[in-house]
């Protein structure tokens, strides 16, 4: 199967939706549903039928000129991702947003396009270019709909820093060209260990400096919380579960692809970097009353969590964080999920405030409980043995403070969990106005909770760890 | 998993019979089903915890049963239930980080000793458990503030999961953790006698009943591990009983203060006989199992006087704040004759009592005859529990603790003020990590050109760091 499907599948369901807000109204839901339906399934397949690994060049042209498209495992593993992901926060956009704003589900589409476009791309400008759109949808993402001024700030912010984060990615590229006169990454592979050492610590340090904007990761990560706390729910949990996973899907394809031999000291940095986010990420997590602003920190320090198995450079590490990349999926997005739910009920986004839920909404945290605790690393949850099997590659490569850095951020996580359950279990001062249905959105987090709880027993299942160990291609990691 | 060894077996009962002791005591008090399933759930993650062959997998199990635990204690207090999960949390974070460091991929490493690097970090992990000194701050507050029912599980079995740990960590001699375990038991007992609060007295003499049995696995030999075994379920059973008395006295009174209780015994005999028989096994009268538990300890310290004598100075602590505990609660007590002391409940229900009574009978049981221990030893060559020796041994400190109490009771005396411990340092603590986090919080609301220096900085340290 052509890679290329899971791109144009999400791409053409863009196109069509204004047209089928234009000629045919009342279908919209339908289109949406079916585009979102189709592209889950093309993304699926791709992921499925690649996994052994899919090359192809678009056009019939030379891989120096063409557009290249490449599936492996590791790609098929966030492939799959997204097409988990976007369906449900499809579903719980379309119970927050309705259908009169189409624009949104444009937006969401052009984001689902560009993510599996970075997922699938072969060649470096074409990541840029993906990477371009994909920014400039999340963007707008964040602000819609444009009604409140911290959402418009925090787009903006995010537009500021993303651009610069984009700049550099280019620059990087550019001096990638000027050296090598390739784009083609298997075909650049080659090319790297021949380069002259200034050039290519330039070229990994304009690439690192962008990406790690782009991921939201400690020192570059001001602009995350801001983001991912003002948007609306669904959006959140998409931003949060989806959307910060393919820069680091790139960091892991272009540092293992060019990198891992000539410069092996961008690993280590990468592993600093990510313990730094772990640390500030969970410290500032902790301090938070609003509790989406929370859970916005929890993502910089689960994206720090994420970094540090890269930054072991081993294939234990990679696994280690593509399996945490899933549990951080499952658990944040229907974190996110519920807070939407309970922000709505309250009107309030103060923890101080948010007290009641135990009784008004049972099931949304019964959820939010487990999925918290998977969050922090409570055995025997996903989140537990995603970050021993992080624990395992640190120890192995002898990073013993980042392994304290992930330990210590399980005892905050708690802390900051615990705060958040005590208030959602204490009775409420006031009561609670009346509930709107959320049909939609509790089915995502069931979903997401079977999801979590399929995780944790991944490893049990027969087959389970050898399916884990096989997630990195074979010979891109020692 | 693999078959469990006598060991496992010992652990798996003593957590069915303590949950069903708890279960029994508790019965008149559960208003729903929370409690009740809460207990049976300890039980549960801690007989599996027993029945693991990995670290890993003993990690898993022990976290999880500290989960119900500090559940349970939740229900008295909130703040005492967090600062327990967190400390347990601490302790299972650097066991698995130990468990990490001997495992292979796909391979996690079995539970027995480990030698080494990682031993003494093994050690910390386990000492956050068992309250090693200085590790303890979590246990005096946990155990005295928790029901008693819950207070039964904790000092019973939970601190003997890190026990029972170290049991399967420590196959040689190893002097520092001897000398561990003596700290243990002179501080703990130290500590005890400070107290005027009747289950934190208990709470703080846990500390030292487990340093006996530190002292006593560290020796490394066959005799020094089942003796630690032994006094492991010896204690389980005395320190219940002990604080479903103290527990009994609080339902009855509405106070665990030394200070407003005194004469119960007319009032309350029964009370007042599971309270000697729990305090003669405690301080090792002969005929209990405690005599038993503290004869073999001794034995297998033959070779190590230093520890033999200060365990025996324990020992004396130990009857010296039971004498505290009885004189002050019991018979003549601080209070007027003519003052009566106002009751909170008429009576105790019998679930109660029968409760102490099933925690009594095996102490009794147990009581240092070859025939009851053969179930623990099998054919390991037991010391002559009635020698002369033995008798002298375990009577000396009661004897000497009595004259001492009877002689200078004022030196005992229940003070109001609390005496200084480890926990008093924890709001210290957080009073000085408060201006860094504060300061963290501020650099986050700054402006965003700060950000973008930053960042600009970063990106050329990454620079000049690669190009080098």
């Amino acid at each position: 199967m052509n890679p290329v499907f899971a791109v144009l599948l999400p791409l053409c369901t863009a196109f069509l939706i204004p047209l089928g807000f234009i000629f045919f109204r009342r279908a919209l839901p339908l289109l949406v549903f079916s585009g979102g339906f189709f592209s889950a399934l093309g993304a699926g397949a791709v992921a499925f039928l690649g996994w052994g690994g899919i090359s192809t060049v678009m056009g019939g042209w030379a891989p120096e000129l063409g557009i290249a498209l490449k599936v492996d495992s590791l790609s098929a593993c966030f492939l799959l991702l997204t097409s988990l992901g976007f369906p449900l926060a499809l579903l719980s956009s379309a119970e927050e947003f309705g259908w009169h704003s189409w624009r949104f589900y444009v937006i969401f589409f052009l984001s689902w396009a560009s993510t599996n476009g970075i997922l699938v791309a072969g060649d470096i400008f074409n990541l840029f270019v993906f990477f371009e759109i994909f920014s400039v949808a999340a963007y707008l993402l964040v602000s819609f709909p444009a009604s409140s001024w911290q959402a418009v700030e925090a787009s903006f912010k995010y537009l500021i820093f993303g651009t610069l984060g984009a700049l550099f990615i280019l620059l990087g590229i550019s001096y990638i060209f000027m050296a090598t006169g390739q784009l083609n990454m298997a075909l650049l592979q080659d090319f790297f260990p021949a380069l002259p050492g200034p050039t290519l610590g330039v070229i990994a340090g304009c690439l690192l400096g962008g990406l790690l904007v782009k991921c939201g990761s400690a020192p570059a990560h001001f602009w995350l919380p801001d983001a991912h706390s003002s948007a609306r729910a669904p959006v959140s949990a998409l931003l949060s579960g989806v959307l910060v996973k393919a820069p680091l899907y790139a960091l892991l394809r272009l540092g293992t692809l060019f990198f891992l031999s000539p410069l092996p000291r961008f690993f280590p940095l990468l592993l600093f970097f990510g313990t730094l986010s772990l640390g500030v990420g969970h410290l500032m997590a902790m301090q938070q009353e609003k509790i989406k602003r929370m859970l916005a920190y929890s993502t910089v320090a689960q994206i720090g969590t994420i970094l540090l198995g890269l930054g072991c450079a081993s294939s234990l590490g990679a696994t280690a964080s593509i399996y945490h990349v899933f549990t951080h999926m499952s658990s944040k997005m229907g974190l996110f999920l519920v807070a939407g739910v309970f922000l709505e009920d309250r009107h309030a986004n103060s923890l101080g405030e948010m007290k009641g839920f135990l009784r008004h909404r049972p099931f949304f945290t019964i959820a939010f409980a487990l999925l918290a605790a998977s969050l922090a690393g409570i055995p025997p949850l996903s989140g537990f043995q995603s970050k021993w099997l992080l624990l395992l590659a640190c120890v192995e490569k002898g990073y013993l403070i980042p392994a304290l850095f992930l330990l210590g951020g399980t005892l905050i996580s708690t802390a900051y969990y615990l705060k958040v359950l005590g208030a959602f279990c204490s009775p409420a001062e006031a009561p609670l106005p009346h509930r709107r249905p959320r049909p939609l959105v509790q089915g995502a987090v069931l979903f997401l909770v079977l999801l979590s709880l399929l995780l944790a027993v991944l490893p049990l299942l027969p087959g389970g760890k050898e399916l884990l160990f096989s997630l990195p291609p074979e010979g891109m990691l020692p | 998993m693999t078959s469990p060894d006598l060991l496992s077996r010992i652990m798996i009962g003593l957590a069915c019979y303590l949950t069903f002791v708890a279960l029994v005591y508790g019965k008149s008090s559960f208003s729903d089903f929370r409690k009740p399933l809460l207990l049976l759930l300890f039980c549960a993650s801690a007989c599996m915890a027993s029945l693991v062959s990995t670290w890993f997998g003993f990690v898993i199990w022990v976290e999880l049963s500290s989960l119900c635990l500090a559940a349970l204690v939740a229900f008295s207090d909130t703040g005492t239930a967090k600062i327990y999960f967190y400390s347990q949390l601490a302790g299972g974070a650097l066991l698995l980080l130990g468990a990490a460091a001997i495992s292979t991929p796909g391979i996690p490493a079995p539970l027995g000793p480990v030698s080494g690097t990682w031993y003494p970090l093994f050690l910390l992990a386990l000492g956050f458990k068992a309250a090693f000194p200085g590790l303890h701050f979590w246990l005096p507050p946990t155990h005295s503030r928790a029901s008693s029912e819950v207070s039964l599980l904790l000092s019973g079995y939970a601190v003997k999961m890190g026990i029972y740990g170290l049991l399967r960590l420590v196959d040689k001699p190893s002097p520092g953790l001897l000398w561990i375990g003596i700290a243990m038991a002179l501080y703990g007992v130290f500590q005890a006698l400070m107290q005027h609060d009747t289950k934190r007295l208990l709470a703080c003499h846990t500390m030292s009943q487990l340093g006996f049995m530190v002292t006593a696995l560290a020796t490394g030999t066959p005799e020094g591990r089942y003796a630690a075994l032994f006094y492991l379920v010896a204690h389980a059973l005395f320190k219940g009983l002990l604080f479903l008395v103290a527990g009994s006295l609080e339902k009855l009174y509405g106070t665990r203060d030394l200070n407003r209780l005194g004469n119960i015994a007319i009032k309350e005999p029964l009370l007042c006989a599971f309270f000697l028989l729990g305090a003669a096994a405690i301080a090792g009268f002969p005929g209990t199992a405690g005599y038993a538990g503290k004869t073999l300890v001794k034995s297998s310290l033959t070779f190590h006087t230093a520890a033999l004598w200060s365990l025996q100075l324990a020992g004396l602590g130990t009857v010296l704040y039971l004498s505290k505990f009885g004189g002050y609660a019991f018979f003549e007590g601080l209070r007027k004759d003519s003052e009566e002391i106002p009751k909170k409940k008429n009576s105790l229900p019998l679930s109660s009592l029968g409760a102490m009574g099933l925690v009594a009978c095996p102490l009794l049981l147990l009581g240092g005859t070859r025939k009851s221990l053969s179930f623990f030893f099998g054919n390991l060559p037991l010391p002559d529990f009635w020698s002369p020796y033995s008798l002298g041994t375990a009577l000396l400190p009661v004897a000497a603790g009595l004259a001492l109490f009877s002689f200078f009771p004022k030196l005992f005396f229940p003070r109001q003020r609390r005496f200084p411990d480890v926990e008093d340092l924890l709001p210290s603590g957080r009073k000085t990590l408060l201006p860094p986090l504060e300061a963290l919080r501020k650099f986050h609301l700054g402006k965003i050109r700060m950000y973008f220096f930053l960042y600009f900085f970063v990106v050329f340290f990454a620079l000049a760091l690669f190009s080098l």
